[in-house]
């Protein structure tokens, strides 16, 4: 039977969730802990990637090995298979996407992360593009997409970036901020590259807007000091606290 | 496999293959949360290998004992996160008025 441990169970928040980007706040919990989940995500998430392709007729101006490069990534349970056959008759350059390849198992289908906000014409949604082609020439394949982990090769790796922070806490003295002149003020908020305080020009306080956008760039430090008020504004790393921002 | 001397059990050294920091400082932290450890770290002979070397020592009960708690704590920390990640994105939807959203990279 184990006897009482101190451990802390963390506490999760959602910032902000889309398709391919999300934001999180882990609170109560170590960098050790941090740091392991942020490992697992670029490592040991399984995805499934392309990992053998077959070229049967490339009369396209890449050479085989540059293709199938650019689709890297036997079992059925664990495989699925692509075929990509594509000819251009026009006149027109034609694209080779990712959405010209196709599934023996419609559950499985290439990942598109347009976004479609950002294009006016359907034409233009057509998936990460492999080649292009002129009139003539033609593309046939046939691409083996297996399950694996970022370990074994990067291209396994579902997360771009996992990235975290720590949340900073600061603490502005009220008492030292209202023997400042509203210039001064003003170049106090001015001084921090990013957007962290802001003046609110009604009372002519200093508030703190966006504590998550502090990058630990001491400026607002360095010119307190330069102006004779070190106690003016304290800033600590949270140590508990953990921003990731998953891509 | 555990390196330890025959008669003292709760001084011993835990050499696990096939891992790396992923799981030797998340367990060596929860390793530290217990009272009973005295002293507890890690280290890795050769980053080529994937082999991690954890060393606890604890107040006189038998390390493998205190390992094995530490691995089910940690266990139990890892669902916890996870249900409550879980919650949070059925509430973060729901206040988002159910758009629908997939997620790709997840926890």
């Amino acid at each position: 039977m184990e006897s009482l441990s101190y451990q802390r169970f963390p506490k999760v928040k959602i910032g902000e969730l889309k398709d391919d980007y999300a934001k999180l706040e882990f609170r109560d919990t170590d960098a050790s802990m941090a740091n392991a989940l942020r490992r697992v995500m670029i490592a040991e998430v399984p995805t499934i990637a392309i990992d053998l392709v077959e070229i049967d007729v490339n009369s396209s101006v890449l050479n085989d090995e540059f293709i199938a490069h650019r689709l890297d990534g036997q079992c059925e349970y664990c495989s699925v298979e692509f075929h990509l056959r594509v000819k251009c008759t026009g006149d027109q350059t034609l694209d080779v996407t990712s959405k010209d390849l196709i599934s023996s198992d419609h559950s499985v289908v290439p990942v598109d992360f347009a976004d479609p906000a950002a294009y006016d014409s359907s034409d233009q949604q057509r998936g990460v593009i492999i080649v292009k082609l002129c009139r003539g020439q033609e593309l046939r394949l046939r691409a083996i997409a297996r399950k694996g982990i970022g370990k074994d090769n990067a291209k396994w790796s579902p997360a771009a970036t996992v990235t975290f922070m720590y949340e900073p806490e600061i603490h502005i003295s009220e008492d030292l901020m209202e023997t400042l002149t509203l210039a001064q003020k003003e170049a106090f908020v001015d001084s921090s590259p990013t957007k962290v305080f802001d003046l609110d020009h009604a009372t002519g306080q200093v508030l703190v807007v966006d504590p998550e956008a502090y990058t630990y760039d001491d400026e607002v430090l360095k010119l307190a000091e330069a102006m004779g008020k070190p106690g003016l504004i304290e800033i600590y790393g949270g140590e508990d606290i953990f921003i990731f921002t998953v891509e | 496999m555990e390196h330890g001397a025959f008669g003292d059990q709760s001084n011993a050294t835990f050499s696990l293959t096939e891992e790396d920091h992923t799981l030797a400082n998340a367990v060596r932290f929860t390793l530290n949360q217990d009272p009973r450890v005295t002293f507890c770290g890690y280290s890795i002979p050769h980053p080529s290998d994937a082999r991690v070397n954890i060393r606890v020592q604890t107040t006189g009960d038998p390390a493998r004992e205190v390992l094995k708690d530490a691995c089910q704590d940690l266990m139990l920390m890892c669902q916890h996160v996870r249900s409550t990640f879980d919650k949070a994105v059925a509430d973060f939807k729901t206040s988002e008025r159910g758009q629908a959203m997939n997620i790709d990279s997840e926890e």
